[in-house]
């Protein structure tokens, strides 16, 4: 046990970088030595993964609460599942059906060899956009406005979804509606001429390159300019201003980036469901998901959100099973997380591996700044600043 | 589609604005005084809807008349709200040696009796029929609370000891403890009760209620929506007595602009805070016994997410901390569901995102500049 | 009356208060001068129990209060007016005055002190129903004072009522504290960066550098000290 310790102990003291390597070669050997199921679950997690590392940049870099990040998920998934089912007619009109049986007749014109690559970058180019639109209501007023206005419009996205041919407009035709999403079979992306099967460890390898552009990007995000911009807006938002951050531009740089790789979220969400799924599965419970798993690695960290998706799902997975007949019932996983959300608050708001955050103390100066600023109810003790 | 301006609608957008109103006013005075948004509000105005029901009978009726019922539940929802505070958001704010103890003591046996409850009611479905399930809902949500907070009251706060000093806890924390506030009591109403709606019965409805004291411009006016009227108004104008000519109402005042200076003038603020809690769950309980009987049902775990985000929109739009603002958000909100048929979610939302981009503080804001 | 023994105060990591010792006899004004940051108002705040001592006592009236609430402390007779003054700028003069009384409830009682406090300070009395927040500095400062002696304090502790007003302004309200330590016994603890005024006014002083007592001796006395002309009153 203490041997373990000090392996574990050892293996936090290397740089990230070590760190990072070590948990790639693990995760390239994992598909080799489990079976199905749990292939099953770490593709789950790995999409999760991807997922948890948007909502960082938004919950963790940037210290805005977003309790609608579903939207991304389902937004990146819709358009994929869109873009896949494209397919020209013989008389030569594009045409598309999210949910036929059968499929159109006709040349799917994303399917060329690797076009799920392209579509990738198109949901998450088009989620990045939504992010920048959703935020934009919100630069002028208080940080906390930010949290409902994510949460009503994932809400209102979640109608609008279901809005069939007697509204305004017909979002049933690609969303599949209450019957959900199923693409035709023909219409699977292949990628290095696998057709894309979850079972197939092209598909493990997809999510996982996802997981990895996520965590190198969110990490050179972090060390940037824009980062340390962040960073202050975090800390305080008023004493960035004061210092010349341009407050909106940046805010506006962690929606876009948060938007894109939530929406590679739900386009490897798509791959993972082998385009099987439902839009009514986006509900709030799916943000809440998520935003566990980064309170739970540690907001603002990127292997805490790697470790808190990964226990969460894990543990979500393992109440899920049927033990001698006795099943906990869903909303109990609810309860659960919420629960989670308190008590993570309560007595570990860092996080089970909280970031690393170097830096100096404030000084004198600044502490002064902080002392004479108005009343902040949460902060009338001293500031968190290691 | 049939006109958009009926006289019909405008009771009804009258109603609901009432309604609203009332709700909002919750948030915007805890608002006011923490600067938290208070996301369980919403489910203490659920609770006190079950909580009426569970008087007046959730299987059979028990023949008490629901206005009997609304004392009990305005009592059971402000024990709620400021045990919800006291367990949940008063540790971020100050360190009390039993806290901890107390909330996680009462966060748990809330849980575990939910799912125990849950587990055994699923196995064989007899606890459905034989009310049992009132009894352990009572039990289970009712009671607990209750009791923790006689003993809270009984002997203070001394009896969680003494402060030892503030937690350097951020806005964020307190936000997302909000929201897990927010989803332990929702999850818990539907382990408890289930997720169909339900409605009070016709025996505890008095007859008044669906008949048709008078008519403007040619809509009758049902005495529900009277009773509502003048509930909402009698209710707003002792607010505003309570607020602005109390003692209390004033340290209100004074400590949502600064708690320090209120702790020196010997102000115990955690108390004005509970105090705050309590008034504005009781309101919350008042609309939402009020709401259910006006839609004449519709009583579930989910009635508090929905109605509730509405309520905060309806306080965002007036400016929030500003009760008056509240009254007339509440009003305004009501007016943009009653006369768009109701029932729909996104459109006061989306109203609440446009003024959030004309006006950033709200119609009645506060003038200062926005604090992060 | 007060007494503070080895008083040690932690922000976080920061230590501000290092051991301070001081006691204020009954009746008397004691001031407390040292440069900004010193940490003069960590110990006001930490006798009116806003923040906690890491270690060491505070008695006052023979009465451990280091582990008190704020509230209980003002019970004891003890008030605090903090640095800024703290007006509640949304409340009118006459609510802000009653906010002082918040803990008595003898309502004629009250309103003699009201009219005291219009009294020494007549300019109050015209703006009774204009909120605190619309008040120039000095009326500001006039009106955290009558504040805090709306509540009958044994003990007042002021933090640097001369911050940021006018000379004559500042000779006013110094009249004033010290009117209310001859004819009205109060015991005065007093904050001060403006040395020379406080030392004149004060019976004995106290001089912190970063977080520790330098110096305590008469005022008369630090006022011809060499090292605090130096240091403070700006002369050689
Ligand atoms: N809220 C706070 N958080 C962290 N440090 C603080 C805080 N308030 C004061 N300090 C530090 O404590 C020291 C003493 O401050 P203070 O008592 O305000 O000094 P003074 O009143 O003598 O100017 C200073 O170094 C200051 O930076
Ligand atoms: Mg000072």
């Amino acid at each position: 046990m203490s041997f373990l310790a000090a392996q574990l102990r050892r293996l936090g003291s290397l740089d990230d970088r070590t760190q990072g390597l070590i948990a790639l070669a693990l995760a390239v050997v994992l598909p080799f030595v489990v079976g199905r199921t749990f292939l099953n679950t770490s593709l789950y997690i790995g999409t999760y993964a991807v997922l948890a590392l948007g909502l960082n940049v938004v919950v963790g870099f940037t210290g805005l609460l977003d309790l609608g990040f579903v939207l991304f998920l389902a937004t990146g998934a819709v358009v994929t599942s869109f873009l896949l089912s494209l397919t020209r007619t013989p008389d030569g009109t594009v045409q598309w059906a999210v949910s036929a049986s059968g499929g159109i007749e006709g040349t799917q014109i994303f399917g060329f060899d690797g076009s799920i690559l392209l579509i990738i970058l198109i949901a998450g180019s088009v989620c990045a956009l939504v992010g920048v639109l959703r935020g934009l209501p919100t630069l002028r007023v208080r940080g906390d406005y930010y949290a409902i206005v994510t949460l009503g419009i994932a809400e209102i996205a979640f109608e609008t979804f279901l809005w069939d041919e007697n509204s305004w407009i017909n979002f049933t035709q690609f969303t599949g509606g209450a019957f959900g999403i199923k693409l035709p079979r023909a219409d699977r992306p292949v990628l290095l001429g696998d057709p894309l099967r979850w079972s197939s460890p092209t598909v493990y390898f997809l999510i996982l390159a996802g997981v990895v552009v996520a965590v190198l990007a969110t990490h050179h995000l972090n060390r940037s300019r824009v980062g340390r911009a962040l960073a202050a807006i975090r800390l305080d938002e008023t004493a960035a201003r004061a210092c010349g951050v341009n407050v909106n531009r940046h805010k506006l740089i962690a929606f876009a980036v948060s938007g894109f790789i939530g929406g590679i979220g739900g386009a490897l969400f798509v791959v993972w469901k082998e385009g099987t799924y439902s839009v009514k599965s986006f509900d709030v419970w799916q943000s809440i998901l998520i935003l566990c798993g980064v309170v739970l690695g540690g907001m603002g960290s990127i292997r805490g959100a790697l470790v808190g998706i990964t226990v969460l799902l894990a543990i979500d997975q393992a109440l899920r099973q049927n033990y001698g007949g006795v099943t906990v019932p869903a909303e109990a996983l609810n309860l659960i997380y919420g629960f989670l959300l308190i008590v993570v608050m309560r007595f570990r708001p860092q996080g089970l591996l909280p970031p690393v955050r170097r830096g100096r103390p404030l000084t004198e100066s600044e502490h002064e700044a902080l002392r004479t600023e108005p009343a902040r109810l949460f902060r009338l003790g001293d500031k968190d600043v290691s | 589609m049939s006109s958009l301006l009926t006289p019909e609608k405008l009771v009804d957008a009258l109603s609901l604005g009432a309604l609203y109103a009332l709700i909002a006013v919750g948030y915007t005075m805890v608002y006011g005084i923490i600067r938290l948004i208070n996301f369980a509000h919403g489910e203490v105005f659920m609770l006190g809807a079950f909580w009426a029901l569970l008087i007046v009978g959730m299987d059979e009726p028990t023949g008490v008349n629901i206005f009997v019922a609304l004392v009990p539940s305005m009592l059971m929802c402000a024990a709620v709200g400021m045990n919800v505070d006291w367990t949940t958001y008063l540790p971020l704010r100050r360190r009390l040696p039993r806290s901890d103890a107390l909330s996680i003591l009462s966060l748990g046996l809330l849980g575990i009796g939910a799912i125990f409850y849950k587990l055994t009611g699923d196995a064989a479905h007899v606890w459905y029929s034989d009310g049992a399930h009132t009894a352990i809902g009572w039990g289970v949500i009712g009671l607990l609370p209750i009791v923790i907070f006689a003993l809270a009251l009984g002997e203070k706060l001394e009896w969680l000891g003494r402060s030892l000093g503030r937690v350097a806890s951020d806005r964020l924390s307190a936000l997302i403890t909000a929201i897990g506030m927010s989803l332990i009591l929702q999850t818990l109403a539907q382990l408890i009760w289930g997720a169909e709606p339900r409605a009070f019965p016709e025996a505890s409805l008095p007859a008044f209620l669906n008949e048709s004291v008078f008519s403007i411009f040619g809509a009758r006016v049902a005495g529900k929506e009277l009773v509502i009227w003048v509930a909402a108004i009698v209710i707003m104008v002792l607010l505003q007595l309570l607020v602005t000519r109390t003692k209390i109402g004033t340290a209100m005042r004074a400590c949502s602009m600064d708690q320090k200076t209120a702790a020196l003038m010997g102000i115990s603020v955690d108390s004005v805070i509970a105090f705050t809690f309590v008034i504005g769950s009781a309101m919350a309980a008042i609309a939402g016994v009020l709401y259910a009987v006006k839609v004449g049902g519709s009583i579930s775990f989910r009635m508090g997410y929905y109605q509730g985000l509405i309520a905060f929109a309806a306080a965002v739009l007036g400016g929030i901390g500003n009760i008056k603002g509240a009254m007339l958000g509440g009003v305004l909100i009501g007016f943009v569901q009653g006369f768009s048929g109701g029932g729909n979610f996104s459109l006061p939302f989306v109203v609440m995102i446009l003024v959030l981009l004309i006006m950033p503080r709200g119609i009645l804001g506060e003038p200062q500049a926005t604090r992060a | 009356m007060l007494r503070l023994e080895d008083v040690h105060v932690h922000y976080g990591k920061i230590h501000a208060l290092k051991g301070i010792s001081l006691e204020v006899p009954e009746g008397k004004i004691v001031t407390i001068i040292g440069a900004n940051g010193a940490g003069k108002s960590t110990t006001l705040q930490t006798i009116s129990g806003l923040l906690r001592p890491t270690s060491g006592t505070i008695t006052y009236d023979g009465q451990r209060i280091d582990l008190m609430a704020p509230s209980d402390i003002v019970k004891t007779g003890l008030c605090h007016t903090p640095e800024g003054r703290r007006i509640f700028p949304e409340l009118t003069v006459d609510e802000n005055l009653s906010m002082g009384a918040y803990l008595r409830s003898d309502k004629g009682g009250i309103e003699t002190d009201r009219k005291r406090a219009f009294q020494w300070f007549p300019i109050l009395e015209e703006r009774r129903t204009q909120h605190g927040g619309t008040l120039s500095g000095g009326e500001q400062q006039m009106l955290a004072i009558a504040r805090s002696m709306m509540g009958r304090p044994k003990l007042l502790m002021l933090d640097e009522p001369s911050l940021g007003l006018a000379p004559i302004i500042v000779q006013q309200i110094f009249e004033i504290i010290a009117m209310l330590n001859r004819e009205e016994g109060l015991t005065i603890l007093l904050v001060e960066q403006n040395a020379s005024l406080a030392l004149r006014t004060a019976d004995r002083g106290y001089v912190y550098e970063t977080g520790v007592v330098i110096m305590e001796d008469d005022a008369s006395a630090l006022a011809k000290n060499e090292q605090v002309r130096e240091a403070y009153l700006g002369s050689a």
